[in-house]
């Protein structure tokens, strides 16, 4: 199994159902946003249009931020994911700094400091999540792990609602995933970086 | 299903909720939870899975599940099995855990200390028991519904449709008072001619078979996101070939999937007549025989533009085959005449197509492109591409019934319907898909399989909704209650909330005798979705006492006495028909008359009690006559009119809500919903499509001719000379009154569309996925309003065109002040963007809340409404709907 996904931008409308699902899935403190969509403005007057570009952690295969940890807290999972060990994370941020597509947050305080409500009483649904986001640690997207243990696919993959994020397992050749990425014309982001993202773009110029 | 007609028919959207069912709440699901992999485990337990459907949106269609873990529900998700969004969920009901854990909720039932109310005045809430808050309603409630119902006045808005309680929709029917105050109703001119040619509120674009959309000022399903089908059908359909046209000043999402033509903001009714100019005289080409049998353009007309009838009262038509005049539906009618001129009992006349067609004959594209600003070759392009691919004349076969097929079509929403003509140009383009036949038949409009409507008469579709029937243009006075609507005899819903307001405060000249001396706001926010907030206040002040169920703390707090703490959606029982969608597929339109039925989630958060559940206790104390009419009116907004064996038994609201899942369920018991949250029972392909139902079934016709309009508006007129009256305030100005009763739309120059060198601007406001309208306590939810702020071009800036600013001096990050014509102004930061109109200035959302007890997130941005008016002499006169555009001028301050 090697976890991947095809993103086609072309049926995204920069909703953010998927930001805001990832952010209510993993209870994210604010300015983190492990999943978020890049809305840009293109062309001149009467000519101008917006893109819509949907990121997430690409979970590269030749992965910057794990060449870049000095302590083996960033790691390759066995599913092909790019994951943290956040006992081992001493929160240097070498990771965020070589990863070139942005993808990595930093806890700069305690969750109350972080609150969504500041000034009152945290509320019940963030204070379940405080022991998820520690203080000093660099945290990203897992790809839901919790849910992939159940077969369901990534939050954002599954509340899409135009079905524009496909997940499946690259390494099977018959996978819905590697159908599209052949069918459509996909690329990664960046991939003259040589970073093998498992995260593949189609509609992307 | 055991009664399918009344399922569909009769049934009324809502939701219903009660307190204490929280015990209630199952469906233990086979999934467990897991702890996240390599951080710490937020929970230790694995929690129960439930089903529930989403209440953050007007349209409730979406299936979700819940996942609770010691009381807190972690998460929300959509439910995989429900057809109608298949597991998907929008951003608004993403973040609707947001809401519910929002500490700037109401936690408890408050009560006023200050007696002075203000917007600058603090109400000095205190914490008081469900008793004495309960009971200083009850007090104040039963002595004023004894003395006259219509003291009592209700006012209710679109949050109370995204927390839909059918129950608390019938509380004025209850009560007995006509004083049922829609708050969303200033800009709800788009349901009139939605309402005229399909029954219900919305025009739905058939987009699993359509070819090509003209798109003017609204939204298909993706720019502002639906996850009930809307979306996903149309990124569908734009994979398979859909050609999308977005008529509009603001470059939309969707414009980035098609073509955008920028338009000046206001003037899409001179677009829409260049399209039916090009489609009469350069194409001559439209769908003949659609005109002849479906609708009224040979109906012939006098030179007062009223049918000519036969002694029967039935409308001619002048068949050339005999060269003669016939009724209507005489069936030996063999080739209605379509155009010319006759003479019928000495009587010269013409036909209504005729008509129509002399009404645009000047109205050519380059007409058009002096206003609209988009050039003529693109209006003629547009028309004639829009009518090659009607392919006028095929057909389809849908389930074994053979209908025409229609590719292509216009649709206009509220960025259109709302400005200046909208109503008009709503219905224009209405006719052009009439005489394209795409009304009603597969890749056209469709209306909704739920809709209400009669064919009467003359033969016409009429929706049963609203008055078309000029026998009932009644004034009466002097008038008894608030609801305005003898003055707009064509408002679309129950009252005319701006001259209600206005008359609250000066009923003598609204020649009203009463006075409302207790009120109740439901899911309202009147004071932020109208224009002017401190006419609001003194209207308020008038009422002796004020009470509310709240989610928030919001402006129209500002002036309750008592403030009701409301339960929010996975804290309750709530019920509701799979209803209408944006745009769908024959899919989704089959779903329709499905029920979404949801026992709570949660426990109550806070100190809050379901609304239904206070009025219940109501009715119950105020005897047996009002518990029977809230046992009756409960029945038949659950669409079961005869479910309780005993009318005046005192069922508690949590009995009602079992009797009524046990009634829809189709096993017969409330455990099939509280198991799976739903039930469709889908109708056939062919039903899916209005052509089957209103002409092959009932042989209704379609307007392409106001006629009813013209009739009302000469009764209306004749009702006001009768009683030596006019509309208030337009004394001066009554030929403008008038002169919207007409059969076909003409064009207006008015104080929008005509030129004004001060206030050069245009102002334009539009939706977006994270916000919508607001609805649900979006504005008050972090997670949208940090997207929006942070991630989208569309933030809280007021945005204007590089070429506009760069001549005006201005730049983006100044600070400026917006003046409209009206006088209102607000300031705001300015952002250039290419994706408007260079006469327009654009405000995404509105904000600007005045309430000092709200969420702090709720007062950022600027209140676009504050631009806007409802002064006499400068509102849509027929429906009492104000002009959601204004000319502005802006200025910089810093």
């Amino acid at each position: 199994m090697h976890c991947g996904m095809l993103i086609d931008t072309k049926r995204c409308y920069g909703c953010n159902a998927c930001t805001i699902i990832c952010k209510q899935r993993h209870g994210t403190t604010p300015k983190t946003m492990w999943c978020r969509v890049y809305e840009k403005e293109v062309g001149t007057y009467p000519n101008a249009y917006r893109t819509f570009l949907p990121a997430l952690c690409m979970h590269c295969g030749n992965a910057a931020c794990v060449r870049a940890c000095p302590t083996g807290a960033s790691h390759y999972a066995e599913d092909g994911t790019v994951q943290i060990d956040s006992e081992k994370c001493i929160g240097c941020r070498m990771c965020m700094g070589a990863c070139p597509y942005n993808a990595r947050f930093f806890n700069l305080g305690s969750a109350e400091d972080n609150a969504y409500f500041p000034g009152q009483e945290t509320p019940d649904f963030w204070r379940l999540h405080d022991e998820d986001h520690i203080v000093g640690v660099v945290e990203k997207c897992k790809l839901c792990p919790d849910r992939r243990a159940e077969n369901l696919e990534p939050a954002c993959v599954q509340a899409c609602p135009t079905h524009a994020r496909i997940f499946g397992d690259l390494d099977d050749a018959e996978s819905e995933i590697n159908r599209e990425i052949t069918r459509l014309d996909t690329k990664p982001l960046l991939e003259e970086y040589g970073t093998r993202p498992c995260v593949y773009y189609a509609g992307v110029n | 299903m055991a009664d399918k007609q009344m399922s569909r028919r009769g049934f009324v959207k809502g939701g219903l909720a009660t307190i204490g069912a929280a015990a209630l709440a199952g469906g233990i699901s086979t999934h467990t939870f897991v702890p996240h992999a390599n951080a710490g485990t937020p929970v230790d337990s694995a929690g129960v899975w439930k089903k529930n459907h989403c209440s953050c949106c007007s349209y409730q269609n979406c299936g979700t599940e819940v996942h609770v873990v010691d009381g807190v529900a972690v998460e929300v998700r959509g439910n995989a099995d429900h057809p109608v969004n298949k597991g998907t969920l929008c951003p608004r009901s993403s973040a609707q855990l947001a809401t519910l854990y929002n500490p700037y909720r109401v936690k408890a039932p408050l009560k006023r200390t200050n007696p002075k109310k203000g917007f600058d005045e603090d109400p000095g809430w205190v914490e008081v028991s469900w008793d004495e808050a309960l009971d200083e309603v009850y007090e104040h409630l039963s002595a004023t519904l004894e003395e006259n119902p219509n003291a009592f006045a209700m006012q209710y808005g679109f949050s109370g449709g995204s927390l839909e309680r059918n129950l608390i929709k019938a509380t004025t029917m209850i009560n007995e008072s006509s004083n049922f105050l829609f708050s969303c109703g200033p800009l709800c001119e788009i349901h009139y001619s939605a309402f005229r040619f399909g029954g219900n509120h919305l025009d739905k674009p058939d987009l699993e078979h359509c070819r090509y959309i003209v798109d003017f000022g609204r939204s298909v399903g993706g720019s502002v996101m639906f996850a009930s089908g809307p979306a996903r059908v149309l990124a569908e359909a734009l994979d398979d070939g859909l050609e999308l046209i977005v008529v509009n000043p603001h470059q939309t999402p969707e414009a980035s999937k098609g073509e955008w033509v920028p338009i000046r903001p206001s003037t899409d009714m001179a677009m829409l007549m260049a399209m039916l100019n090009v489609i009469f005289f350069d194409l001559d080409d439209y769908d003949k025989e659609c005109c002849k049998f479906r609708t009224n353009a040979p109906y012939l007309i006098d030179s007062d533009g009223l049918y000519v009838r036969n002694p029967d009262r039935k409308p001619y038509v002048w068949d050339l085959a005999d060269g003669v005049a016939k009724p209507y539906d005489d069936e030996s009618v063999i080739d209605p005449a379509l155009e010319g001129d006759f003479e019928v009992d000495g009587v010269p006349v013409t036909t209504c197509l005729a008509a129509l067609k002399a009404s645009v004959r000047e109205t050519t594209p380059e007409w058009a492109e002096a206003k609209t600003t988009v050039p003529a070759s693109t209006i003629r392009r547009i028309a004639t591409d829009l009518v090659s691919h009607a392919q006028i004349g095929s057909t389809i076969d849908i389930d074994g019934v053979t209908m025409p097929y229609r590719p292509a079509i216009v649709l206009t929403g509220r960025g259109t319907t709302n400005s200046s003509q909208g109503r008009r140009a709503f219905w224009l383009a209405n006719v052009i898909n009439t005489l394209l036949g795409s009304t009603g038949c597969p890749g056209g409009i469709q209306a909704s399989t739920a809709k209400e409507y009669i064919v009467d008469g003359d033969g016409m579709f009429e929706p049963t909704g609203m008055v078309t029937d000029p026998a009932n243009v009644n004034i009466n006075l002097p008038l008894t209650d608030f609801s305005m609507t003898s003055y707009f005899p064509l408002a679309v819903f129950p009252s005319v909330y701006s001259a209600a307001t206005k008359a609250m405060i000066d009923p003598e000249a609204y020649r009203v005798d009463g006075k409302i001396k207790c009120m109740y706001f439901y899911g309202t926010n009147g004071i932020q979705a109208d224009a002017d907030p401190e006419e609001h206040a003194d209207a308020y002040r008038t009422v002796d006492f004020i009470f509310m169920h709240a989610l928030t703390l919001d402006e129209q707090s500002v002036f309750a006495d008592i403030v009701l703490a409301d339960s929010c959606h996975l804290e309750r029982i709530h019920f509701r028909e799979i209803g209408d969608m944006l745009a769908g597929d024959q899919e989704s339109f089959s779903l329709v008359g499905g029920i979404n039925f949801s026992y709570p989630a949660v426990d109550p958060v806070y100190n809050a009690r379901q609304s239904e559940d206070a009025w219940v206790e109501f009715y119950h104390r105020m005897g047996p006559k009002k518990t029977a009419l809230c046992n009756t009116f409960f029945s038949i907004l659950a669409g079961r009119p005869k479910m309780l064996e005993n009318p005046t038994e005192e069922y508690s609201f949590q009995e009602l809500c079992d009797i009524a899942a046990d009634a829809l369920s189709p096993t017969g018991s409330k455990q099939y919903f509280i198991d799976n949250g739903f039930y469709v029972d889908p109708l056939p392909g062919y039903a899916c499509y209005d052509y089957y139902e209103t002409y092959l079934e009932n042989g209704a016709r379609h307007h392409i001719y106001d006629h009813p309009k013209l009739a009302i508006g000469k009764k209306y007129r004749s009702e006001l000379e009768r009683n030596g009256i006019t509309l208030p305030g337009w004394e001066n100005n009554m030929d403008r009154v008038y002169g919207e009763y007409i059969a076909i739309p003409k064009w207006i120059d008015d104080f929008i569309n005509t030129e004004n060198e001060e206030f050069d601007l245009l102002a334009c406001n539009w939706k977006v996925s994270c916000r919508n309208l607001g609805e649900a306590m979006a504005d008050s939810n972090p997670w949208p309003r940090e997207i929006i702020e942070d991630w989208s071009i569309d933030d809280f800036a007021i945005q204007l065109n590089p070429a506009t600013a760069e001549a005006k001096g201005l730049k983006t990050g100044d600070k400026i002040r917006v003046t409209s014509q009206h006088g209102g102004s607000v300031e705001g930061v300015l952002k250039t963007t290419n994706l408007l109109h260079p006469d327009a200035i654009g405000f995404p959302h509105s904000g600007g809340g005045k309430s000092m007890h709200a969420s702090p997130l709720t007062r950022k941005g600027a209140n676009y409404n504050l631009l806007l008016t409802t002064k006499p002499g400068y509102y849509i006169p027929d429906s009492g709907c104000l002009y959601n555009s204004a000319r502005c001028k802006i200025e910089k301050i810093a």
